[in-house]
């Protein structure tokens, strides 16, 4: 007999389906599992912050981080989560209640409490009893409600843990979920003490309706199994249900499968993590062996290997944690077990194959140290093989560039020669033209000016080569004070390396003429070159800050950091103006326009 | 006997895929994320009569709650063990698997006897407004459906998980002393 009906009432929900009830549960229990890379000093470092050792064991928390610790007031939005602490021990483990406020959809209200349990083995239970549902009590709790209450707090709890744990952890978990630890998931044990229909658990197993909807909450079914006591048990790849009268007395079997499972889905994500730091490795391989092809190969090998070398040190310290924590599960379950005298329990522990996962989970873990070992060794030889393409690299540049060196010298010595004998020539021909002038006046004959009773001639020709004397030292020095002035000013490099405001750049570029604009795109960085003069025209300015001189200014920064890398400021007439002074100047241009952050 | 349910899942499936003719031919496969918001949407326009919740799924961007529908996939299964499709695992570069599905030579056959009752809604479910065909893709952590005739794109429901209102109470398991104080 089907005992399907349509949910007559969604409210407070804004499920847009109709919804076929097939079954539903009754005093629902549920404790989801997780594991987060835990150590004994995370453990001391989460009592500290959820204030365990404080006499009020309840506190509020915010994931807003305070930037100004120094100022006296702050303003943040409503704080949504707040917590009990209910048990500790500092080294070892805490235990609190939760209760959770994250904004809703109009129309729904969810009063989220939750208590966790969390210890220095990594090991995360969040455990809750169901209530209300929609407008249905605790003794119907429909599964196709069950479903989206166990989306949402799956999500919430990972919110809520995420303001707790160190950001070292918080990095790990980022490292292990590729980038989106929100989205990480959990396994669901349920408890119940009574479902509608109960029916022998291979019932719940028809390929239809039943199986279909129980799906929704335990993914794909591995095993159900009917217990001696009359409980049945529904075991799937995302959730397990138990339906038993007494429920309690399998908390710790099913505590320990939860979170079982839960590390399982930390491994598989762990592990295909491994294996794309592998292939990170052939692209590192890859882009060595073109290194003489591609000339940006090294560097982006460089950067690459960087990365993968400090994400693989992660893992293996993921792993150490991974190692700890199976050890710590089997001798608690070793233990355990042999308390366990209820045969009920007894069985479902032997049905849920506990101490076969725990096996599998620390070779598992064995495994995969041979996995990072390898992958660490393998960053080790691409590092020495990059570290020695760069020394070649290198010493090519070296001799390339010793070669330059020497044709400069050459060449400059060659100049040096040449110039000495335009100089040579410039005194030469000055003089000449100075005795030509001479001679031009005076007549040039053997007595100018018609003087017969002066200088003879051999003391003209004295004279001569006087005024050619003083000729070649008046064009030398004309065209030395000409040399002088065409001279570049006072030449000033700075470095900035400060955050800029975009808007504000733009802005003042917009004001500016820009002569000259170079973009160096490399990778993630997308470096500018910007000149801009001022004084250039014929009409000199006065300008406020640096008078009527001449002014070039080089200005880098990077777009995609927002940097402001390094200027060149060079200003007409050394000497008026101090190196402090133009450092003063162009700074100050900057604040006025309020380009740095 | 194929349902009605999966008389239009078959029809849906074979628009995205097909087996290849020859040796040389290539088969085109539909993938299971981008089936699924059709499924979804399917749902929410009466083409199909199946439930959806909230399920973590495999996507090619990693885990992700997304709306599934358990009666979809069990059709989906059926639909194989009849015959009528190919399942296809296939690795990501983020190394997950994924599923990818194709309608095969005796789908094609049965395909031609669905009803043109069954054929019209899966037919409006993917034609644009302009006529045009539309595709689900992955894209930003979200499924976009977009035609390629006019480039009208429109984000899929499938992400947008239901909220339910409901109280719970804390409860901490009772738990043993743990190993490094001596176990339980």
């Amino acid at each position: 007999m089907s005992t399907e009906k349509k949910i007559e009432s969604n409210t407070g929900s804004n499920i847009r389906d109709e919804l076929n009830e097939v079954i539903y549960l009754k005093d629902v229990r549920l404790l989801i599992g997780e594991y987060i890379p835990f150590g004994v000093n995370h453990i001391v470092a989460f009592n500290t912050k959820v204030g365990s050792f404080m006499r009020v064991k309840s506190s509020l928390l915010t994931q807003v981080i305070d930037d100004d610790p120094g100022g006296m007031q702050f303003e943040i939005p409503a704080v949504l989560t707040g917590i009990q602490i209910k048990n500790f021990d500092k080294n070892d483990f805490v235990e609190f209640d939760a209760e959770i406020h994250y904004p809703e959809a109009p129309g729904i209200v969810q009063e989220e409490h939750f208590g966790v349990h969390v210890n220095y083995t990594g090991k995360v239970l969040y455990g809750l009893d169901i209530e209300k549902i929609c407008d249905q009590g605790k003794d119907h709790v429909s599964i196709d409600h069950l479903s989206r209450v166990l989306a949402d707090l799956v999500q919430d709890s990972s919110q809520m843990m995420d303001t707790l744990i160190t950001d070292y952890q918080r990095k790990l978990l980022f490292l292990t979920y590729f980038g989106r630890p929100e989205n990480r998931d959990k396994y669901t044990f349920i408890l119940a003490k009574d479902a509608v229909p109960l029916v022998p658990a291979k019932e719940y197993l028809d390929g239809e309706d039943r199986e279909n909807e129980l799906r929704q909450v335990l993914e794909t079914f591995q095993s159900v199994h009917d217990l001696p006591d009359g409980a049945k048990l529904l075991v799937g790849t995302h959730g397990s249900i138990l339906i038993a009268k007494d429920p309690v007395k399998y908390e710790y079997v099913a505590t320990e499968y939860a979170f079982l499972m839960s590390m399982d889905i930390f491994v598989q994500n762990f592990f295909s993590r491994l294996f794309m730091m592998n292939d990170c490795v052939k692209d590192i391989r890859a882009l060595i062996d073109k290194s003489e092809e591609d000339p940006n190969a090294v560097e982006k090998a460089q950067a690459m290997l960087s990365t993968t070398m400090s994400d693989a040190i992660l893992l293996m310290e993921i792993l150490e944690y991974l190692k700890e924590s199976t050890q710590a599960l089997n001798i608690e379950w070793n233990n355990c077990d042999k308390n366990i005298t209820d045969l009920s329990v007894k069985e479902a522990g032997k049905r849920l194959e506990i101490e076969e996962r725990i096996i599998a989970a620390i070779d598992q873990v064995h495994d995969m140290e041979h996995v990072v070992d390898g992958l660490l060794k393998s960053l080790e030889g691409l590092s020495s093989m990059n570290e020695t393409i760069n020394q070649r690299q290198m010493r090519h540049f070296q001799e390339t560039l010793e070669e330059n060196a020497r044709i400069s010298e050459d060449m400059a010595k060659s100049g040096e020669r040449t110039s000495a004998g335009v100089e040579v020539m410039e005194i030469i021909l000055s003089g000449t033209l100075a005795l030509e002038l001479v001679g031009l006046f005076s007549g040039g004959n053997a007595y100018p000016f018609g003087v017969t009773d002066g200088p003879t001639a051999v003391g003209w020709a004295f004279i001569g080569v006087g005024f050619w004397a003083l000729g070649a030292v008046i064009l030398f020095k004309l065209m030395k004070w000409l040399g002088d002035r065409a001279e570049p000013a006072l030449v000033v490099r700075m470095k900035l390396n400060r955050k800029y405001n975009p808007k504000a750049l733009k802005e003042f570029m917009s004001k500016r003429e820009i002569t000259t604009q170079d973009l160096d795109l490399y990778g993630t960085l997308a470096k500018k070159k910007i000149m801009w003069k001022y004084n250039d025209n014929i009409m000199w300015e006065d300008l406020k800050r640096w008078g009527k001189r001449k002014v070039i200014i080089n200005l880098s920064y990077d777009e995609n950091t927002k940097f402001l890398l390094n200027a060149n400021v060079e200003v007409q007439f050394p000497g008026e103006m101090k190196i402090s002074e133009v450092k003063a100047a162009f700074l100050e241009e900057l604040i006025e326009e309020k380009i740095f952050q | 006997m194929p349902t009605k349910d999966q008389n239009r899942l078959l029809y849906l499936i074979s628009l995205y895929s097909k087996p290849s003719e020859n040796e040389t031919q290539k088969v085109v496969w539909v993938r299971e994320t981008a089936l699924r918001a059709f499924m979804f949407e399917g749902i929410v326009k009466k083409v199909f009569e199946w439930d959806y919740a909230p399920a973590s799924v495999m996507t090619a961007d990693g885990r992700k709650f997304m709306n599934i529908s358990q009666e979809g996939e069990d059709d989906i299964n059926d639909l194989r063990e009849m015959g009528l499709m190919d399942a296809l695992k296939l690795s990501t570069s983020r190394h997950y698997y994924i599923t990818a599905y194709c309608i095969t030579k005796k789908g094609q056959t049965e395909v031609k006897k669905v009803p043109k009752t069954d054929k019209d809604p899966v037919d409006a479910l993917v034609k644009c407004e302009c006529g045009g065909d539309l595709k689900a893709e992955e894209r930003d952590e979200k499924i976009i459906l977009k035609c390629d005739a006019c480039r009208k794109k429109t984000e899929s429901g499938i992400m947008d998980c239901e909220d339910v209102s409901y109280v719970s109470k804390a409860y901490i398991p009772h738990l043993p002393i743990s190993a490094r104080k001596g176990g339980a």
